[in-house]
């Protein structure tokens, strides 16, 4: 068999002809292709996510789970993770979202945790174009069925829209849990002589013929340039959270891992690999669903809806009767052995033995990196062209465009109260829910800059990270850490590859810097169409804590008679904000280089602020910048506002630069002077009132907020 | 002419059939044992003018192509019959 079909190179086959001694068999080389694939070893980018600040005093469980956990304090954790699910969602939109969704939630079981919220980052094509929002369409659909079936609230996310998403939308689905510190579970606590148990649906040929198997014929009439597309079943995943999560609450289990990409052969060689185990697997005891089936088929088949557990033999029976009340399929697959061998039986036959470090040992791959050559060319920016004739046209224009209007028709499709822990939901800055019997808060942001990470990666990056710690830290919360998902094309192409390491690097950086750990998190790569490569696009979901979930700060709260402040420098930078954006019809020039001593005068303050309640609301500045904060504020609060402050540069600057540590406070009068002591040592002014029922700016403009409400409810 | 078609659309082999997997355990629980399998699909019946039988068919084909079936997920049969009225 050619290894180049299993997507091996000449110089890798070379090294596992090494390894090995011998030639792999036609089933072991299948094996180790999938193994070493981008998708399961990320050989572009481990080295590179080596250099994330990974230990900090929150985080109980680190990169190399299915999910990280941090302290919540009381003897909880929060196991999270966000994972891409872009190529399935392309194909298949409905499907592929969906089965996103699952994946995600099986990742959060697999820690021992309660699934408990859910966030989607969509980025779909041009608005413009009917196909986008067909697509969109069924891409929300499909999180809607699955997400609300399986009864697991979203409680927001991020929607972009760009022509640089045609063809290739990225779904990213993250996801969190509840557990206690002393039942998390682990995928690295096998031990030789138990079992091997699979629990859930019967595998059948979801997911094979993909990409790399488009070539092979396959039986039936299928058009063999279909990928047989993976369907999931939210009912069967709800009993498959309840199975597992009370077989660990009874200590029946030593050992979990979801399947996902390479289904059966991923999650059983990781778990023995992780435990220094080997594995001996009988292929005739698993389950199938579909007729004739090849060991192959079997292995790689991602069928959905299925754990892999890790038994002792004592306990299997009371295992089994668990699987039976919920009516699962569940069978013994193999046995944990002590040689460090992946082995496979027919029957008595053995049909692949492999030792165990080739499948999880992966070799890394180094990329050529080169600066882009039109990098300079995204960097100029003529700031002549930015000139405003009408600011409140142009901030219309900016709440009423795709990536600045109301996403309700979106987020009105999910479930977002189920589980009864809702603090924030969707159309809220920040998401929160509710530390299960304690009076806290966990907190979390979800964050991607595309444009400015188009512009420049490095301070992109950096910028996207900071952003989504100052959501935290406004509304009081102490960061615990950070999931992120690594959106990018070919690192083939040194100039893709560039912009993958810059971004990590500005995402490394600022974590470092601003006490962050990262805990877990996803790479996609080849993400691109025939036309162009998508913006590099970093997605990052940070979580946070607040003790007294009573001092939280929201936004949207401010009163007629609140002072207006703003916290920070009055001017960010034009460059790839969505105001420039609009001006020139493409992202251009570089966002604001990053401040971290600045960030943590801000971080300090900013949580003083919530706990202390000296805000009625707050709000940090992002997209549109100033003008659309408030304007945001205003209809959210439904309370118009008289402003005053003079730019230091130029309007345009004043109203809609973005980037830097910069918020808005409603602060009522009888704590301006406690508000004004906490941000002493910090630039702040005094912008105005809240009073009536527009948004006017000095002899700037004066806005209806009935106006800014129908462009931010209707859009364009 | 008037012809009358049925399209019968059922789930592909390969992927899971979710109707059909829970009308499976529901049965068995019921009782009937000795069911091993149940598939669910839909039928679609459309009268239609043509020319002919062949043209009849591939009319309603591309039906299915355009609205009717996802072929990611679905295959499809096509039975046409002469309609008397």
């Amino acid at each position: 068999m050619d290894f180049h079909k299993v997507g091996l190179s000449d110089s890798e086959y070379k090294t596992i002809l090494e390894i090995l001694g011998r030639e792999p068999n036609a089933l072991e080389l299948e094996l180790i292709g999938v193994m070493w694939s981008e998708h399961c070893s990320y050989k572009s980018t481990r080295p590179l996510l080596k250099t994330y600040p990974q230990k900090g005093k929150h985080v109980v469980q680190g990169q190399g789970e299915n999910a990280g956990v941090v302290d919540l304090g009381e003897g909880w954790g929060l196991a999270f993770k966000v994972e891409s699910h872009n190529h399935p969602s392309a194909i298949a939109p409905f499907h592929g979202a969906a089965t996103g969704i699952g994946g995600i939630v099986r990742d959060i079981i697999a820690m021992g945790a309660r699934p408990a919220v859910s966030m989607d980052g969509l980025f779909f094509g041009d608005s413009n174009l009917q196909k986008t929002h067909t697509l969109a369409k069924e891409v929300v659909k499909g999180i809607g069925f699955y997400g609300n079936a399986v009864g697991v609230p979203v409680l927001g996310g991020k929607t972009f829209y760009s022509p640089a998403y045609n063809g290739n939308p990225l779904v990213n689905a993250f996801g969190a849990g509840f557990v206690r510190l002393n039942k998390i579970a682990s995928s690295q606590t096998a031990k030789p002589g138990e079992f091997a148990v699979l629990v859930g649906s019967k595998t059948g040929r979801d997911g094979i013929a993909g990409a790399s198997f488009a070539s092979r014929e396959l039986d039936e009439n299928d058009n063999a340039s279909n990928p047989n597309i993976q369907i999931g079943d939210p009912f069967e995943e709800k009993l498959l959270i309840e199975c597992c999560l009370d077989i660990l609450d009874k200590d029946l289990m030593t050992s979990m891992q979801d399947m996902g990409a390479a289904g059966i052969l991923s999650s059983s060689s990781e778990i023995a690999q992780k435990s220094g185990c080997g594995i001996d697997i009988q292929v005739l005891q698993i389950p199938l669903r579909d007729k004739g089936m090849e060991p192959w088929e079997i292995f790689l088949s991602e069928s959905q809806e299925r754990m892999l557990l890790i038994v002792k033999e004592e306990n299997l029976d009371d295992v089994f009767k668990i699987t039976k009340h919920y009516d699962l399929d569940c069978k013994t697959i193999g046995t944990l052995t002590d040689n460090r061998r992946y082995k496979v039986f027919k029957g008595d036959e053995l049909i692949a033995n492999l030792p165990i470090d080739i499948l999880g040992d992966t070799p890394v791959k180094f990329w050529p990196s080169e600066v882009p050559a039109d990098l300079s060319e995204r960097q100029a920016i003529d700031l002549s062209t930015l000139k405003t004739t009408s600011p409140a046209e142009d901030i219309l224009k900016l709440i009423a465009c795709a990536n600045g209007n109301s996403k309700h028709r979106i987020w009105e499709q999910y479930d977002s109260m189920v589980q009864l822990h809702t603090i924030m939901g969707p159309g809220s800055p920040v998401a929160a829910v509710e530390v299960p019997e304690t009076k806290r808060a966990c907190l979390l942001t979800m964050e991607a800059e595309p444009w400015k990470c188009f512009t420049d990666p490095y301070l992109g990056a950096s910028e996207t990270m900071a952003l989504s710690l100052r959501g935290l830290w406004l509304s009081g919360a102490d960061a615990l850490g950070m999931t992120n998902c690594l959106n990018f094309a070919s690192p083939e192409k040194s100039e893709r590859f560039y912009e993958l390491k810059e971004s990590i690097k500005g995402l490394a950086d600022t974590c470092r810097e601003l006490d962050c750990p990262v805990v877990s998190g996803n790479v996609s790569l080849y993400n691109e169409t025939v036309s162009a490569p998508i913006y590099p696009t970093p997605l990052v979901v940070t979580a946070g804590l607040i003790i007294n979930r009573d001092e939280i700060l929201k936004a949207g709260m401010t009163r007629s008679g609140d002072k207006i402040y703003l916290v920070g420098e009055n001017d960010g930078s034009l460059g790839a904000t969505r105001y420039q954006k609009m001006k020139n019809g493409k992202p251009l020039g570089k966002t604001v280089e990053p401040d971290y001593e600045n960030e943590k005068l801000f971080r300090e303050r900013a949580i003083k602020t919530a706990r202390e309640k000296t805000a009625n609301s707050g709000r940090v500045l992002a997209g549109g910048g100033l003008a659309v904060a408030l304007a945001n504020e205003a209809i959210s609060s439904g309370v118009g506002m008289n402003i005053s402050i003079k730019p230091q540069t130029t309007v345009e600057s004043l109203l809609f630069s973005e980037g830097g540590a910069r918020a808005i406070y409603s602060v009522p009068n009888n704590k301006i002077k406690e508000f004004e002591n906490t941000w002493n040592g910090f630039s702040f002014d005094c912008i105005g009132t809240a009073t009536g029922d527009s948004l006017s700016w000095d002899n700037l403009f004066t806005i209806p907020i009935s106006d800014i409400s129908k462009a931010f409810l209707e859009g364009e | 002419m008037i012809f009358k078609a049925e399209v019968h659309i059922m789930p592909r082999k390969t992927v899971l059939d979710t109707q059909g997997k829970a009308v499976e355990k529901t049965l068995i629980h019921l009782g009937y044992t000795s069911l091993k399998e149940a598939n669910v699909g839909k039928i679609v019946k459309i009268r239609l003018d043509a020319e002919s039988a062949d043209s009849a068919k591939k009319s309603v084909e591309s039906m299915c192509q355009d609205l009717l079936v996802n072929e990611l997920t679905e295959t499809f049969d096509i039975i046409i019959e002469a309609s008397c009225k």
